[in-house]
């Protein structure tokens, strides 16, 4: 018995905004998912984002129900890093189930480029991001380094990656092409990724999602309905915050999530029939993967060679273009998983469409592989 | 503003660095080192005192930074950091200094010593290779 529905999805083309501010685009975001469910903003009757990097409120989604003009019950900005859409849509099913809640508007939403500088959104994310203050960012770890330690560390254990790594920034940027809000659609190949710069050996350029404004909103209803997408299961995980913490370096707790959605939705991994994978950084997607139990461990990078991953292949993932192409909207990371896991469930898709769809997993991830939200969605009835 | 500080849980460890002596989290029942500190010892629960690491240990892996994140650490690119598995047992993340990382190899037998950290007060171990 599922008692949530996605009724409504809103998205914008990512990149650089041209609106004038941050509360602008929540507010965009949340007209189109209104829009898009049919439903007005009268109804909503809770509201929840996460903080963006550059707004000054105490409560953030409290701010953005008093500039949408509403008086909702609730209004909570929640923090889970790049799994809190996930974490946003179990707590929108838990406020519906608790009667505290009927329509809930999820907006995740941020303005890197627009709202600041990039090398201050990059300075910030050094200091005030997923490295410990006193253990880690003493030696100056820019957070493309930490996924480069582990991505150095897969490869000790499983041999060369590198065709593995550009495969993934390969298919993403392929898939991209055909979404019209990507953050970057022009064409790449095995050589561009070779070729582009190093960042943080051995991750190049092309390993690393851009820097994007963007994001995207919910709306969370207990009815169903025609193009509504029920909620099946939630899972989630927390191995550590910071890598110094971390038991392993090449395999973390993604797949305990996914264990705990499956029971919820009654289902096996077999069932599962698209994937949106956090892919902040190539090797995310081949490690995440992995420990989702979607690939056996160390053949991840196998399987977006052979097809297997591909938008025809035995399970398509990341058919909007991941993080890594589509886009990287600062603290809104992962909400585009959610956006495609809807828009491929419902059909509607256009060019990119991978088939008729039934069971989808939206993967978030907060930190270094630290924290992990999964979603899984079912089709509409 | 500097993150580095000499007081707090970590005073016990940032005044032994600066008599350049590596002290790590041990539990005082069980006798297992641990790093990073937590609050209790995870294999049996028992109180973690600071006691003296012999300072050596294998590199793990590394990245170079090339951009530094923030602009007082611009002086030091290239720099390379890394995780160090020490013979203690415990990973430590550092940074590897006076060897070119293309020089770098897993494996690697490495000893501790001590640079001054971004805050030239407060010193911070650091890692050279010990083997050819």
């Amino acid at each position: 018995m599922d008692e949530a529905y996605i009724a409504g999805v809103g998205e914008l083309p990512q990149g650089r905004s041209s609106l004038p501010d941050t509360m602008a685009l929540h507010a965009e975001l949340a007209r189109r998912a209104l829009e898009d469910a049919g439903m007005a903003l009268a109804q909503v009757d809770a509201v929840l984002t996460v903080p963006p990097r550059t707004d000054p409120y105490l409560i953030h989604a409290a701010a953005l129900a008093e500039h949408l003009g509403i008086e909702p019950a609730v209004a909570w900005t929640l923090e889970a890093g790049g799994a809190a859409p996930m974490a946003m849509v179990e707590t929108a099913r838990g406020l519906i189930r608790g009667g505290s809640a009927a329509t809930v508007l999820i907006v995740a939403a941020d303005m890197p480029l627009g709202a600041a500088s990039r090398d201050a959104y990059v300075k910030t994310l050094a200091e005030a991001g997923p490295v410990h203050p006193e253990w880690e960012v003493p030696y100056g770890p820019a957070v493309p380094a930490m996924f480069a330690l582990v991505a150095r560390a897969y490869a000790q254990r499983w041999g060369d990656i590198g065709a593995g790594l550009a495969a993934v920034a390969v298919h993403d940027r392929t898939a991209a092409a055909a979404h019209p809000n990507a953050h970057h659609r022009e064409a790449i190949d095995a050589v561009a990724h070779h070729s582009s710069r190093l960042i943080a050996d051995p991750l190049r350029l092309l390993d690393c999602a851009p820097v994007s404004d963007g994001g995207g909103a919910l709306v969370v209803t207990a009815t169903p309905g025609a193009r509504r997408v029920p909620v099946r299961g939630t899972g989630f995980a927390t191995g550590h915050m910071h890598l110094s913490a971390a038991a392993s370096l090449t395999a973390f707790s993604a797949g305990r999530a996914l264990d705990m959605a499956l029971r919820q939705a009654g289902a096996q991994r077999r069932d599962v029939d698209l994937a949106l994978v956090y892919d902040c950084f190539t090797i995310a997607m081949l490690v995440n993967l992995e420990d989702l139990g979607l690939a056996e461990p160390g053949q991840a990078g196998k399987g977006f060679l052979d097809g297997r991953f591909g938008p025809a292949g035995e399970l398509p993932v990341n058919t909007h273009g991941g993080l890594l192409s589509h886009g990287h909207p600062a603290r809104a990371g992962g909400m585009g998983n959610v956006v495609e896991a809807v828009v491929q469930l419902r059909g509607e898709a256009g060019a990119r469409q991978a088939g008729t769809r039934r069971l989808a997993l939206a993967h978030g991830m907060g930190g270094v592989f630290a924290t992990h939200g999964v979603l899984l969605l079912g089709a509409p009835r | 503003m500097m993150p580095v500080s000499a007081s707090g849980l970590l005073a016990p460890y940032r005044e032994a660095a600066g008599r350049g002596v590596l002290l790590l989290p041990c539990c005082g029942d069980c006798g297992t080192w641990h790093w990073p500190p937590r609050a209790a010892c995870r294999r049996c629960g028992g109180t973690l005192d600071w006691r003296q690491a012999g300072g050596g240990g294998r590199l793990s892996t590394w990245s170079v930074v090339t951009r530094a994140p923030r602009p007082e650490l611009q002086a030091d690119v290239p720099y390379v950091v890394a995780f160090v598995e020490l013979d203690e047992g415990v990973r430590l993340f550092t940074r590897i200094v006076g060897t070119d990382a293309g020089a770098l190899r897993a494996g690697q037998r490495v000893r501790c010593r001590f640079d001054a950290s971004p805050d030239s007060t407060v010193s911070i171990p650091v890692f050279v290779v010990a083997e050819g």
